[in-house]
């Protein structure tokens, strides 16, 4: 369990420098960023990098918080662990394609964020793919939850 | 009450419209039946899942689903399903199951359909 909580801790520094990380990239979306000619498509996008980033601020204190309270508490570091060693559980993400799915959505929808400044057409139809890929993912891991 | 108007004026033939709700409905609850039934067949006729005791060994030592996980490394939703039959637990996850209870495998799962193949 010792090597578990190494990883955990790791984990934590991991999440604090990419929380850190994104709340300057939220401040300066918010307050610096500018090209020229900026028309409303390139406004909306900003917003949406803006938002995504939040939320992604968000889930990393709420995996901070969760990871620390693992961390203090010898029942709830077991449980992390045996949840992440589950063989029923692993099968399951191995179904479903496990997290490389995942991060192709959102590498496929940062991609488009960035298109999306070039032809907004782009945008959509990127995140258009990565809305599908999630929602594949999702519609797999609950049919195997349920099947298993 | 514009709103009902309009509404009104969007929708056909109130009549044909609760016709055509109850039809859907019904036509829905076939549905829902059929699938139903076919699951419940599915499961009944599954013989490819072992049978365990362990409902039974947990009872008679009045432990819970998540005490008997945490005590054997896994997750409650894994004894769960092992439990009714969805999941077949691996040699090793068998081998710690039956341990703990201080039985042999074949006394905590039920190899007699598999025997028989």
């Amino acid at each position: 369990m010792e090597a578990y909580k190494k990883t955990i801790e790791s984990r934590i520094r991991l999440l604090s420098a990419a929380l850190l990380l994104m709340v300057s990239a939220v401040v300066y979306l918010r307050f610096f960023f500018t090209i020229p000619d900026m028309n409303v498509y390139h406004e909306i996008l900003t917003e949406v990098a803006g938002g995504l980033l939040t939320a992604g601020n968000l889930i990393a204190v709420i995996l901070v918080f969760h990871y620390r309270r693992a961390l203090h508490d010898e029942y709830h570091l077991k449980k992390l662990y045996y949840n992440s060693q589950d063989e029923r559980k692993k099968m399951i993400r191995t179904k479903t394609g496990g997290p490389v799915m995942l991060i192709c959505a959102i590498l496929i929808f940062i991609g488009g964020l960035i298109g999306g400044f070039f032809n907004i057409m782009i945008f959509y139809c990127l995140l258009g793919c990565s809305f599908f890929l999630i929602t594949v993912q999702a519609a797999m891991k609950l049919y195997y939850l349920k099947k298993f | 009450m514009n709103t009902c108007s309009s509404i009104h004026s969007i929708l056909p033939d109130s009549y044909f419209t609760v016709n055509y709700f109850i039809s859907l409905q019904s036509s829905l609850d076939i549905f829902c039946k059929a699938s139903y039934t076919k699951i419940a067949k599915q499961t009944l006729q599954r013989s490819d899942f072992l049978k365990t005791k362990i409902r039974e060994l947990r009872k008679q030592q009045k432990l819970s689903q998540e005490e008997l996980a945490m005590a054997i490394g896994t997750t409650r939703q894994t004894i769960t399903s092992i439990e009714c039959g969805k999941y077949t637990a691996s040699l090793v996850l068998a081998y710690k199951i039956a341990r703990y209870f201080n039985l042999s495998i074949e006394e905590v799962f039920d190899f007699s359909e598999v025997e028989d193949m």
